[in-house]
Order: structure tokens, then C-alpha cells, then sequence
């Protein structure tokens, strides 16, 4: 069963094979099979489909991450929709049962459609045929006119080369050939007005062909031999052509270019140059084609300009004006640019042939070297020629103008030039030392262009591009950017070796502070201002760069803000190219820079900085400067080693004298600067006028060496501190330890006049010997000299009396101080330790007998008291202080008590005695010397009776204090 | 004129005159017959005619599936706006390169399982229904519902209870 779709129509007229359409009779109708379908494929169709779409919901549904009642809708609307479906299936279905008369109404609409259209061709081909008809219609017979041709012979119609002529036989013609040909060189021998041009001609084939290099060729033939009338020339012209063509339109005749003249034109130039010759011969001849082929010229140079605008290179670039009233084109090359018009006009001249004049930069140009008259060669007339002739001659002349500008404005001092001539059209400009362009002019547009421009050089040859005049703008503009190309270069160069720019300082040109910086006036100049991350704030290098010089400006300024203006408060100049130095070799820095010295230049600034901050710390503190030239101590070679300086390192030389008043080594001292990272090291060295053994162990980083006498002074100062906190913070430290190494070595000399032996010596301490005692003298740096004395030394009996002495005396006074009583002290502890172990035992020994103790008392230095007091213990109890006695807060009573004064005394002619002396009554007896009691073997001792005690030499000191205390002891009972 | 011949000239055309030979016949069937009872259409024409032959007005025409469908149970809104064209006349798969679509049954065991994995979800409650579906859409008779609760049937039943319930008559259907 088929059925059929309402809506399908066709065009195909087939008459239907074999089909059941037709009851009866009826003719078979056009099958149409266009959308039809059988009812089963529908069915199928559907059911695949209907398959399909469940399966799929199957397939998927459980893999849908929504909620149930968004799966149960999805499956109920298939559902839905499907079942629509089957509700349309199921109409369609039941319709199919009259599907069978359908299809035949569809074939039978389709029948008439296709009659429809062809009733409709048919009219439209009917009307078609209305206009013909009337030129069909045949005119009335003019038998008149018939009658007339018949009798008459007239009028004679066009025979339409119906009618047959015979041909003229070789020889006819040949013959009229050679008689035209005498008959021409006869009337050409005889014209006496040839024009010189046409002397150049040739006779044949009944012609004169009159050749005019590069312009035309004439064949001139004449017609009547039998004329009378003399002023009438009997020459026609009988061809003509060009002997001149442009490239684009040539066709070769001849292997020469020639320009085809269009038929319209070659009729009618005949017609006029026939007239012309008629009346003035063939002088007229030759003006006529003379200025013709000349105009022609001039309009195929218009037709080639014309095609030069409209595409290839010159597109937008040549502009030209072609007046045919007065014959000129007006050429205009470079169009697109600002600058002033430079034209070329072309015309004819006074002899009527094709020249140009050249106006560059709205002046005529009289003086080129160019040919005049345009490149009309073998190979064409050629305007483009001429033009690139005349653009690549203004470029070159531009360029020239260029270098002339910037070779007088950049100065170079030595080297090689920064801008030199390559070629006409090439301008060798060095930028940076490692980057050069070529500068150029582009012939066609006029623009300047730089061979392998960078971003930034792109944009200054727009700029020069977009304003372009004047020379001397544009040799500006590339000084501008060289200028700012060499700043860039320097700026990057700069960072990358760890230079930090600072775009926030700006000094203003013109101010005073301005003038400080000495920069040489220049209208290309670019100031930079860098710092480094370990410099103390205020401080910065100033880069120079200026545009019409290779050299570079660097300076060393520390800056401050105030009142929105930044002021200069200290410069210094570097001169990169003569920096050197007088310990150091030359340096030798290329005219240029590059990393290393970039790098360097870190180095110098930060040591002119510190040298400055350092100078400024000596001045404040009223230093004298010295040359470093001095020739005392930096000839002596241990000194001259030691200030090796590399070129991170500076050296002052300073008067020691201005510094500080202590004696002891040279006047001369240096200074040592070095950075180091963050720290400034500051290295001082100086000599000590006198040999000392000195050896320095200690945490103040001073070095010596007793050889040479050389000392070092070494500190480190933070340098971030620099420069902001008071001044005085730099070399505080080391000046301290200055003076404290000069006191040192004052006290050394003054220990070594006392003939001390020196036993140890660091920067705090000195301990030394004096005859077997050793002591030493601490507290040299800060709080105050003190002495210190082994324990055992016998001085430790007066040392409250040698600080004192120390302290109000001073070093000198207390060694001879410490000499002078040491007989003394040592007699006093001899006998103080040998009583003490004596008593001791003998108050431990049996009660009741009368005990000894005894007392040492220290007046003063040279002032001592011995007391011996004798008691009865009234107990067994323990051994007593001998001090509670003496305060009778002891249970202890007192029998008697001795005391004996022993004192250091200036005596007779100034030597130095020991008084010892005592008030006790049982001693007036022993003073008298009746036995002398001194004298013991044979030595003599100098000892003097006095009435209450007896004077003697201080070396005797212990032998006559051991016999008084042997007395003493023995009278009280000891034994 | 339709062409039957093509345009030959013959071999005695005149010099001054065009004489053509072509034949025209004349169309089949021809124009002024009665084409309707000549290909049995009249009882088509008839079943369309505005006015019967009596002069009665005939069948309207309705543009809808609403006559056609009256004999199904159930109430149903068919769109027109989409025809069966787009499924009845698409490419078979094998025309578009595809493996031939194969019906057979879920009730294969593995589809059995596809089926109750696929269509295994929790009840819905009754009277909220499930959300953004109207169950008028399944055109659902009454008998059909048997007494299950379904969410917006009852007021539907109501309206129509109200208008008088289903039409007694079915209207003239024309096929």
C-alpha cells in the first residue's frame, strides 16, 4: 500500500509504466513518486524510532545523578510525546485507506500543472514573435526607381562586391611601383624645404618612408605628378606608426618597441596630416607628426604614471596632474609625506621634445647630474625609470644632508665615529657600542628607515616619518633616539649588575643644584639616578647621558629632600675613563661600558661615598690631611704592602698628630676604606716610633707586629647606618681603639723605663715583674686602670695604698712605689706568717701562762703598725681574733701591749731609711745598743740606734724586724 | 506545446517558406474532460464538497486531530505544530552508515534487569504529583484509572462533570 503526502508535487512527466492507476479507459497519467513512501517503511520508521528513544532513556536513566521525580518526568514525557505520535500514526493510518485515490489526484494535479505551464510558454512564445513581424512586412514595389536603373543605368547602387572586377596583373603594378618610385625621388631631389629630420628616408614600392628615430616613421606617396598649381604639395601620406612604446603595452615590430596606434586615431591623423600636407608640404609634414608623436609621448607617459598609482609600489606615493591644454604632467613623488612638495614637471621645451625640471623641497633643482629628457632608450620610454632616477637622488641627497647635521652635532673625542657614510643611500650609525642601524631612505615613499629597528626605534622613525621637514629635525629626532636607546641600554646594564633606578628624584635643570652636577648643556640630555640596596639612603649615582657625545657622565651625589625639591648636598665627579688610583695601575675602562664596568662602578661610587663620609668624620673632628704622596712611611715597605689597596679599597693619610696628642708611633697614619657587602671595613695602620714586644691577643681586631713595629686597627660599621645617625659613628670605634692601643704602648714605655720585666701583654691588661713579684695592671680600656697582684705577693698588704697611689699618681709613681717598699712588705709578711704559726701553737698550748697575739696594722703605704699583746687565756677556749682584743669586746684581759711603728723615711742625703720605733719602756735597753743585737756573723748591717727605736737601710728591713720580733716574743713568753 | 518529435527540417523545405513537419498530438487525457469520474475521484470531491449535491452544506473541514481521534479513549491534545516528517522520513541507519536498529523485547533477562534498574524509583506522593508534569497529558480515560489516585484528576473530572461530560454524538467524520 502506498500513500501518499499532501503536500508533494512533481516535475517529472513520465508516462506511468504499468501501473493501476487508470479505471478503464482513462489515459495513463505522469507517475509521481517524489516523497511518497509505503505505509510499512513508515511504520518502521517510526517503531525504530520509537525503539530507539525508549532504549536510549533506559540506557541513561539510571546513570542520571537528578532526583526520581525528575527521571519519572523525563520518562513520562517520552512517553507522552510518544504516544502523540502514535495518535497521528493512528490517524494516518486510517487515512491510507484512500490512500490509493490520492496518489492519482496528486499525478492528475501534476498533469495540469505541467499542461498550465505549457499553455502559458506558448503565449509568451506568440508574443514574442509580435515585434518581428513588422520588419518582416515587405515595402511597396518602387517601380520608378526600378524603371530609372533599368533605362538609365543610374542610380548606382552598391554592388555589395557582388560584382566581380579583374584583378590587376604583377606586371601593372610593378611597373606603377618603378614609376612612382622615380616619379618620388625626383620630387624629393628637387624639394629644397626637406625638413633635416627627413633626410633620413627610403624609396620603394611606389613610397617614401620617412624614418624619425625614436619617434616616428611616415610613408609619404604621391598622387598626381600632373598638378599645376606649384603651392600644392602632390604628397599623401599613406601609413604611419610610432617608433616608440612603454614596457607595458609594447608589441615587438621589428625587435623595437613600438606603441600601436588605434585605427579611429590613425584615420584621422591621415585626414589631418593630408590637409597639412597639402597646404605646407612636407615641412608641415614633419611639424604635425613631429608634435604629434611628441604629445603622444607625453600622454603614454600619462598612461604609465596613471598605472603606477593605481597598484604596484608606487600605490599612494606619486601623485600627477596631466594638463593636456598645456601639455604637462606634474609629478609629485614622495605624496604621503608632510614635508614640502617635491614635483617633477614634464613638458615639452622650445625644440618640441619631451623634458623634464626637477623642484626638490619646493626649489628647482638645476644642478643634477641627470640626463635631461626622459630614458626614452631601445628598451622604451620609461617614466618609472626616470622617476626611481630622480627619488633615489633626492633620498641620497637627504641622507647626505643628515649626515652632515649629526657628523658636525656628535662630538667624538676618540674612537670611531658614530655615524659614517656606507654608501649614497646608506648612513652607518652606531647606537650603543654593540648596536648599530643603517639608516636609509626609502626612494619610493620618501621615509627614513632603520635596518633592524627595535620597538623603541620604530616608534622615533615614525615620529621622524610623521613630521619630517626639516634636516635638521629629522638628525635630531635619531640623536633623540640614540640618546634614548643608550639611556635604555645603560638603564638595563645598570639592573642587571644590581643598580636599583630610582625615578623619583629629579633635579631640575636650571636650578642651582642643577648647576652643580656640571652636566654640559645639551638639548639631548638624560639624567638617571640609581642607587644600590646596601647604600645608606640620600646617596645616588647619577648617570649623564648625553645625545650628541659618546661619553657618559657619572657622578656621585648625595641627595636630599626638601620642600618637594631635591638638593644636592655633596658631588663628586667620576671620571670612568681616567679613573685611577696612585697605589693601583690605571684603569683602563673602555670608552664604552659593559657589565664589568658597571659593575665596578659600584665599587668606585661606594668608596667615594665612604671616603666622603669618612672625610667629612676627620674634618669634623679637626684632622689634617696628608698627600698620599708623603713620602715617610709609604716608602717603607711594610707599610707600602700593607695599603696594596685593590680597587674596592681607598686610603687616607692622616697627620696622627691632629688626631690625638698620644706619643708613641709616627705622624702618619692611613686609613684603609673597604666595602664589604654591608659593612664598611675601616682598616687604619701606623707605626710605632719605639720596639715593643707586644703581642696583641685579644677581641679588638688589632694587629701588630713587633718586626716591622706596623700596627692595624680594623672596624666594621654597618653602612646602612651611615649617613643618618650623628656624625662621629664611623670612626669612633676605631679612633677608640686607637688611643687605647697608643695608651697601651705609653704604659709599655713607662713599664719599660722601670725596668719591669713585661710578662703578658693584651689590650686590657698588662702583667709584669717586678724583682720576684709579678702583678698586673688591668682595666686599661674603659672603667680605670686597677692593679692586680698574685696572691701570694707580699704587696697585697698595701693594696688599697698602691690603688690610691695608682689612682692620684698614675703608672711612674706606683712601680717606684712598688719597688721601694717591697723589702719592707716582704720583711713584714715574713714575720706576719711566721707569728701567726707560732701563736697559734702556743695558744693551743697550756692555760694560764701568758699568751702573745700579733697584729699588723697598715697606716700607710710606708706607715705600718706591729702590735704584740700578751694575755692570759682564761679558758681553753678556741684562738681568738687578735682583733676582738684590741676592740676589748674579748673576754680576754689584756697584760700588755707593744706596739711598734715601722715607717719608710727619706733620710739622710735623700736615701731612704726604715724607722722602726716603739714607746715600749722594756725596749729603751735594746734601743741603746748595748750588745748590739743587729749584728749577726759577719755581715754589717746598717742600722742606727735612735732613742726609741732604731733607723736602718730598707734592705736590712727584714733582718731587723726578725730580731726585734724574736725579742718581743721572747719576753712574752714564746719561745 | 509539448514535443514529442524532435524538430527535424524536411527535405523538401521551401526556399522562401518554413514548412515544418511536427506533429501535434493532442493531450491525454484531454483537458475538457471530466477528470474527476474519469480517474474514479468523485467520491473524494464529494467527501470535501462544501455543499452536498442536494445543495445541503457539506462537511466543514477541521483542521485538527480532534474528529479523527474520537473513537480512542482517553482525551487527547495533539500538537500540530510538529508533523511526523521528521521520524517517518529520516535516512535509515543503514543509509547513514549505522548499524540497522534490531526491536526486540526488555523481557530478555539483561533487559529485564536494564528495565528494573533503569525504572526502579521511590512513589511519588499522590497529591503532590511529580513536579513540572501535568497528568493530563497522559490522556488517561477514567475506566483506565481504575481508582488509582492521581494528583489534579479529580478537579479535572469535575470540570468536565460540569460541562456535561463527554459530547453523545459524535460528529460527522470525514476521512
Amino acid at each position: 500500500m502506498d500513500i501518499v503526502q499532501p503536500n508533494g508535487t512533481s516535475d517529472v512527466l513520465k508516462p506511468a509504466n504499468g501501473s493501476a492507476l487508470c479505471s478503464g479507459s482513462a489515459p495513463a497519467l505522469p507517475a509521481v513518486t517524489t516523497n511518497m513512501l509505503p505505509l510499512a517503511t513508515l511504520l518502521q520508521n517510526f517503531a525504530e524510532y520509537a525503539f530507539s528513544e525508549i532504549s536510549y532513556l533506559v540506557a541513561t536513566l539510571p546513570n542520571l545523578q537528578q532526583p526520581d521525580s525528575i527521571k519519572k518526568k523525563k520518562l513520562l514525557e517520552l512517553f507522552v510525546r510518544l504516544r502523540k505520535d502514535l495518535v497521528k500514526l493512528y490517524v494516518l493510518v486510517k487515512w491510507s485507506a484512500r490512500a490509493r485515490d490520492f496518489q492519482r489526484l496528486i499525478q492528475l494535479m501534476s498533469f495540469m500543472r505541467t499542461e498550465q505551464g505549457n499553455l502559458f510558454n506558448s503565449v509568451w512564445g506568440m508574443k514574442s514573435i509580435v515585434p518581428g513581424l513588422a520588419s518582416a512586412k515587405l515595402p511597396n514595389p518602387d517601380l520608378m526607381t526600378a524603371l530609372e536603373v533599368f533605362i538609365n543605368g543610374r542610380p548606382q547602387l552598391p554592388s555589395h562586391n557582388l560584382i566581380r572586377q579583374s584583378a590587376l596583373s604583377a606586371k601593372t603594378i610593378l611597373k606603377t611601383f618603378r614609376n612612382l618610385n622615380v616619379l618620388l625621388a625626383i620630387k624629393l631631389a628637387l624639394a629644397d624645404d626637406l625638413p633635416p629630420r627627413f633626410r633620413n628616408y627610403q624609396i620603394r614600392d611606389g613610397r617614401v618612408t620617412f624614418t624619425v628615430d625614436r619617434e616616428f616613421v611616415a610613408s609619404v606617396s604621391i598622387a598626381d605628378d600632373e598638378t599645376q598649381d606649384e603651392t600644392i604639395s602632390p604628397f599623401f601620406l599613406i601609413d604611419f606608426r610610432f617608433l616608440f612604446g612603454f614596457p607595458d603595452d609594447r608589441y615587438v615590430l621589428d625587435d623595437a618597441l613600438v606603441t600601436p596606434l588605434p585605427a579611429p586615431s590613425h584615420v584621422k591623423l591621415e585626414s589631418l596630416a593630408n590637409a597639412v600636407l597639402h597646404r605646407s608640404g612636407l615641412p608641415g609634414l614633419y611639424t604635425i607628426l613631429h608634435h604629434y608623436a611628441t604629445t603622444y609621448k607625453l600622454y603614454l607617459v600619462h598612461k604609465q604614471l596613471a598605472n603606477m598609482r593605481q597598484s604596484g609600489v608606487w600605490k599612494g606615493h606619486l601623485q600627477h596632474t596631466y594638463n593636456i591644454d598645456q601639455s604637462t604632467i606634474v609629478v609629485t613623488y614622495w605624496a604621503a609625506r608632510a614635508a614640502l612638495r617635491s614635483f617633477l614637471e614634464i613638458g615639452l621645451n622650445r625644440k618640441f621634445e619631451l623634458s623634464f625640471r626637477w623642484s626638490k623641497d619646493g626649489e628647482y633643482v638645476s644642478t643634477h647630474s641627470l640626463t635631461e629628457g626622459l630614458t626614452d632608450t631601445d628598451f622604451g620610454l620609461n617614466i618609472e625609470q626616470t622617476l626611481t632616477e630622480i627619488t633615489n637622488k633626492h633620498a641620497e641627497l637627504a641622507l647626505r644632508g643628515i649626515y652632515q647635521q649629526m657628523s658636525a652635532q656628535l662630538a667624538v673625542r676618540d674612537g670611531p665615529a658614530l655615524i659614517r657614510m656606507l654608501s649614497p643611500g646608506k648612513l652607518h650609525y652606531q647606537l650603543t657600542h654593540t648596536q648599530h642601524t643603517v639608516v636609509s631612505i626609502d626612494s619610493i615613499t620618501g621615509n627614513v628607515f632603520l635596518v633592524n629597528p627595535t620597538p623603541l626605534m620604530v616608534s622615533f622613525v615614525t615620529r621622524i616619518n610623521k613630521d619630517a621637514a626639516a634636516v635638521a629635525k629629522v638628525a635630531y629626532n635619531l640623536i633623540v633616539m640614540r640618546l634614548e636607546i643608550l639611556t635604555l641600554k645603560i638603564s638595563s646594564v645598570l639592573s642587571a649588575v644590581g643598580w636599583i633606578r630610582n625615578d623619583v628624584v629629579k633635579v631640575s635643570s636650571g636650578s642651582e643644584d642643577w648647576a652643580k652636577l656640571q652636566f654640559s648643556a645639551s638639548s639631548a640630555l638624560n639624567v638617571q639616578f640609581f642607587r644600590r640596596r646596601e647604600w645608606p639612603q640620600g646617596w645616588f649615582l647619577i648617570c649623564g647621558v648625553n645625545g650628541y657625545s659618546s661619553n657618559l657622565h657619572w657622578r656621585v651625589a648625595q641627595l636630599r629632600a626638601a620642600l618637594g625639591a631635591w638638593q644636592i648636598q655633596w658631588l663628586a665627579k667620576i671620571n670612568l675613563l681616567a679613573e685611577t688610583d696612585v697605589l693601583c695601575e690605571p684603569k683602563n675602562y673602555k670608552s664604552y661600558f659593559d657589565y664589568e664596568t658597571l659593575a665596578e662602578l659600584a665599587v668606585v661610587a661606594a668608596n667615594k661615598i665612604t671616603s666622603h663620609l669618612v672625610l667629612e668624620e676627620l674634618k669634623a673632628q679637626g684632622c689634617r690631611l696628608m698627600s698620599l704622596r708623603t713620602p715617610t712611611l709609604a716608602a717603607d715597605p711594610a707599610v707600602h704592602n700593607l695599603l696594596r689597596a685593590d680597587k674596592s679599597e681607598s686610603v687616607i693619610v692622616i697627620d696622627k698628630d691632629s688626631l690625638t696628642a698620644v706619643p708613641g708611633c709616627y705622624s702618619t697614619l692611613f686609613l684603609k676604606i673597604k666595602l664589604a657587602g654591608r659593612f664598611l671595613c675601616l682598616s687604619l695602620y701606623g707605626k710605632l716610633r719605639a720596639r715593643i714586644n707586644l703581642k696583641i691577643d685579644g677581641p679588638l681586631a688589632i694587629k701588630f707586629e713587633p718586626e716591622t713595629g706596623v700596627f692595624e686597627i680594623q672596624t666594621q660599621v654597618e653602612t646602612l647606618s651611615m649617613g643618618s645617625a650623628a656624625s662621629g659613628t664611623l670612626l669612633a670605634e676605631t679612633l677608640g681603639k686607637l688611643t687605647t692601643l697608643l695608651n697601651l704602648i705609653s704604659i709599655l714605655n713607662v713599664l719599660q723605663q722601670s725596668r719591669v720585666e713585661i710578662l703578658l701583654t693584651d689590650l686590657d691588661s698588662i702583667r709584669f715583674r717586678y724583682d720576684s713579684e709579678e702583678a698586673t695592671l688591668c682595666g686599661l680600656v674603659g672603667a680605670g686602670i686597677r692593679l692586680e697582684l698574685a696572691p701570694n705577693n707580699p704587696h697585697n698588704l698595701v693594696a688599697v695604698q698602691l690603688d690610691s697611689i695608682l689612682a692620684t699618681h698614675g703608672i711612674p709613681t706606683l712601680i717606684k712605689a712598688l719597688g721601694g717598699t717591697l723589702p719592707l712588705v716582704k720583711a713584714l709578711r715574713e714575720i706576719s706568717t711566721a707569728n701567726q704559726e707560732a701563736l697559734r701553737d702556743a695558744a693551743s698550748g697550756e692555760f694560764l701562762l701568758p699568751k702573745i697575739r700579733f697584729s699588723l696594722f697598715t697606716r700607710e703605704l710606708n706607715h705600718f703598725q706591729l702590735q704584740y699583746a700578751a694575755y692570759l687565756a682564761e679558758s681553753s677556749a678556741a684562738v681568738m681574733d687578735p682583733h676582738d682584743i684590741h676592740s676589748g669586746t674579748a673576754t680576754l684581759r689584756a697584760l700588755e701591749v707593744i706596739d711598734l711603728t715601722v715607717r719608710l723615711r727619706r733620710g739622710y742625703r735623700g736615701r731612704t731609711y726604715l724607722f722602726v720605733t716603739s714607746p715600749a719602756p722594756f725596749l729603751r735597753e735594746f734601743w741603746s745598743f748595748k750588745t748590739n743585737p743587729f749584728q749577726e756573723g759577719d755581715e754589717p748591717m746598717d742600722v742606727h740606734p735612735l732613742e726609741t727605736g732604731v733607723a736602718c737601710a730598707v734592705s736590712c728591713a727584714s733582718r731587723v724586724l726578725g730580731v726585734l720580733n724574736r725579742e718581743i716574743l721572747a719576753r712574752g713568753g714564746v719561745p | 506545446m509539448p514535443s514529442e518529435e524532435p524538430f527535424v527540417p524536411s527535405d523538401k523545405t521551401h526556399d522562401y517558406h518554413l514548412v515544418s513537419s511536427f506533429v501535434i498530438k493532442p493531450t491525454a487525457p484531454l483537458l475538457n474532460q471530466d477528470l474527476l469520474s474519469l480517474y474514479s475521484l468523485t467520491d473524494l470531491a464529494d467527501s470535501v464538497a462544501r455543499f452536498n449535491a442536494d445543495g445541503s452544506k457539506g462537511v466543514k473541514l477541521r483542521k485538527s486531530y480532534k474528529g479523527h481521534v474520537m473513537d480512542l479513549p482517553g482525551k487527547h491534545q495533539i500538537p500540530k505544530e510538529r508533523n511526523l516528517s521528521g521520524i517517518i522520513f529520516q535516512p535509515t541507519k543503514v543509509e547513514q552508515g549505522m548499524p540497522p536498529v534490531v526491536i526486540k523485547k526488555f523481557s530478555a533477562e539483561e533487559g529485564q534487569k536494564t528495565l528494573l534498574r533503569a525504572l526502579q524509583f521511590q512513589k511519588t506522593n499522590a497529591h503532590e504529583g511529580i513536579p513540572g508534569f501535568d497528568v493530563a497529558e497522559l490522556a488517561m480515560d477514567d475506566s483506565m484509572l481504575n481508582g488509582v489516585g492521581v494528583a489534579g484528576m479529580d478537579s479535572d473530572l469535575k470540570k468536565r462533570k460540569k460541562l456535561g461530560g463527554y459530547p453523545e454524538e459524535s460528529k460527522r467524520v470525514h476521512v
